[in-house]
């Protein structure tokens, strides 16, 4: 029930990465209500503060409007939503990048791990762009 | 923001023993501050000192402004960490007990959340598990809409599914006007819920502060904190 | 509140005893019947051996509403003040001097009942066995002569309140010496048994003392060795008035240590 933390980083920063996700994955669509804090908070299994600071942090992103007697939504600002995509995306890629070099990787290894991954998964659109 | 709970020089010693050595603590509303620390670091000493359970040697301490007395306990929920209710008791008797001498008990809160359970109104206490005899307690106590909510060890001993109904019950029943306050050893379950920690050892106040900032400033949670500076 | 705290009160310590005064009652009812029938004729020897029983089952109800009174005043305030359920009693928007008088008090209305039931057994008894218009007229009679002077009938009501003010500081000694032994870390009972019987002597002493170089305690004293009615009112008001600062010291002292030196396990 309660959403998983982990230790050393403040959790209102980790509800805000959660927060992310779900609007950019389509949890949270554009322009949809969000749940009221304490619901939020219920379900998160946290302090009510600490999920009104990060919601609050979301609404100052720009990514959800407060309005004053009806709660929060969803911007409905897609281009918005698309650039926190980019943004998580490029962060996932930027992991991958350090993991694998750590490992020893070249950059061409990389693309050529990157490559059969693809191939194995059969995904067959990006077969044809490569 | 009020300061709810305020402790001056508040010393309290046993004998030759001191429970607590002259501590200084501001609580304010709004908050759900941990009060944590091994068993014998003097966290039951304070809670009972605020519910004038027992009398401070020097020093003071105030509720909502006010020296511990009638007052504060009309406006003071009390969970104690023992079987506190008379055994015999229904639990029709006890909503009708608790709504006679607390103005602030919200008995049809209270109906609702031991309907959710399947808590039986006109079961006797001895009739029922120690489990369920604990969410009974917990249940009377949080439909209290108190000032100041004193929690002592809401959690240990009951099982996690029950841990988790007791932690969401206090989420839900946050109030900005009011002060929960939660002694317990049992960290890593409660972190999460707490806008504040205080470390209690050996009967003084070692640490105050923020759990967001904790975590920000020393990279660990709370409880692995915890764990670094009360090793043995 | 203290009307709250008396119908919790009232309520607790009823459970128990009224139905063990009821019993009482129906148990003499029994053992009058049984004796009313064993006086004529059939079956006189066996229903004279049932006799035996219902009459040794009357004492014992007797003997059993005392010691479950005593042991129910003492738990009471043991169990509900001074174990775990003093964190619920405690933590109430209540006075310690309140919660000192619903136990009183309450402990009072039980006895006063009981006393009342024990009277009812009695009357209950009389009626099966006798003649009632006969035994009534003797009631009346009786009552008339109490009332017959001002002078008795001022007796019959000071030894009423004579009573009533005995149990009380009963009562009140009875929690002293729970309070007391309730400041040891262990072996409370034993302390507070210990107190209870230290304040007896302490008693026995004050009273030696001041009938030495005092005539009127020496009167005092020497009226506990005459029959009830021939003590004067006086001495009746000033034996009232021994028990009123009893009550005063052994409740104040009782109140003193549950509100300033609780220390509750």
């Amino acid at each position: 029930m309660k959403w998983e933390f982990k230790n050393g980083v403040p959790i209102y920063q980790q509800i805000i990465e959660i927060l992310h996700m779900r609007v950019v994955n389509g949890t949270y669509p554009p322009g949809s209500r969000i749940p009221a804090v304490r619901e939020l908070a219920v379900e998160a299994g946290v302090n009510p503060n600490t999920m009104q600071r990060a919601l609050a942090q979301m609404e100052q992103e720009g990514l959800f409007i407060s309005w004053r007697t009806s709660g929060r939504t969803v911007t409905e600002d897609v281009g918005k939503i698309e650039e926190l995509r980019e943004k998580m995306g490029s962060h996932f890629v930027e992991e991958l990048f350090t993991g694998l070099r750590e490992l020893g990787f070249s950059d061409v290894q990389i693309m050529k791990t990157v490559k059969d991954h693809i191939e194995q998964q059969g995904v067959e659109s990006l077969q044809e762009e490569l | 923001m009020s300061v709810l709970f305020e402790c001056r020089d508040l010393a309290k010693s046993y004998g030759k023993v001191q429970a607590l050595k002259g501590i200084n603590l501001q609580l304010e509303s709004g908050r759900i501050v941990g009060l944590l620390g091994p068993n014998g670091s003097g966290k039951t000493t304070l809670i009972k000192l605020a519910n004038r359970l027992l009398q401070p040697s020097s020093g003071s301490i105030r509720i909502a402004g006010e020296e511990p007395g009638i007052l504060t306990k009309e406006k003071c929920a009390y969970l104690p960490d023992k079987d506190f209710l008379p055994d015999w008791m229904k639990t029709s008797d006890l909503l009708n007990f608790y709504g006679d001498f607390y103005g602030d008990f919200d008995r049809p809160r209270a109906q609702a959340m031991l309907a959710n359970l399947d808590i039986p109104e006109k079961m006797s206490l001895k009739k029922m598990s120690k489990g369920t005899k604990e969410k009974v307690q917990l249940i009377l106590t949080m439909s209290r809409d108190a000032q100041v909510y004193l929690l002592d060890e809401p959690i240990a001993g009951v099982d996690p599914a029950a841990r988790d109904y007791i932690l969401r019950t206090i989420i839900n029943n946050y109030r900005e006007d009011a002060l929960v306050i939660i002694s317990t050893h049992l960290i890593a379950d409660v972190e999460s819920v707490l806008d504040e920690a205080v470390f209690l050892k050996q009967g003084e106040i070692v640490l105050h502060q923020s759990t967001d900032e904790l975590r920000e400033q020393t990279g660990k949670s709370v409880d692995e904190y915890f764990r670094e500076v009360f090793r043995c | 509140m203290l009307g709250k705290l008396l119908k919790y009160e009232i309520r607790a310590m009823g459970r128990i005893m009224l139905p063990l005064y009821l019993v009482m009652i129906f148990i003499a009812g029994l053992f009058a019947v049984n004796m009313r029938m064993s006086m004529s004729g059939n079956a006189k020897a066996l229903l004279e051996k049932f006799a035996l029983i219902t009459g040794f089952l009357f004492f014992a109800a007797i003997m059993a509403v005392g010691v479950v009174m005593l042991i129910m005043v003492i738990q009471r305030f043991y169990r509900n003040l001074l174990g775990t359920e003093g964190y619920l009693m405690f933590t109430l928007p209540v006075t310690t001097l309140q919660h000192i008088i619903s136990k009183a008090l309450t402990s009072l209305i039980w006895i006063v009942i009981g006393i009342a039931a024990g009277a009812a057994a009695g009357f209950l008894m009389v009626g099966i066995l006798s003649n009632i218009p006969e035994f009534m007229k003797e009631l009346q009679d009786t009552w008339k002569m109490f009332f017959s002077t001002k002078d008795l009938a001022a007796k019959v009501i000071l030894l009423v309140i004579l009573l009533i003010i005995g149990i009380i500081e009963s009562l009140c000694k009875v929690y002293a010496a729970m309070a007391v032994g309730h400041q040891l870390s262990s072996h409370r009972v034993i302390g507070s048994v210990g107190a209870y019987i230290g304040f007896g002597i302490v008693e026995l002493i004050l009273g030696n003392i001041l009938s030495a170089d005092n005539a009127l305690f020496g009167k005092l004293i020497g009226a506990f060795n005459q029959a009830v009615s021939t003590i004067p009112n006086s001495v009746l008001i000033q034996l009232i008035i021994v028990s009123v600062i009893g009550t005063a010291v052994y409740g104040v002292l009782a109140w003193f240590l549950l509100d300033r030196h609780l220390n509750l396990e």
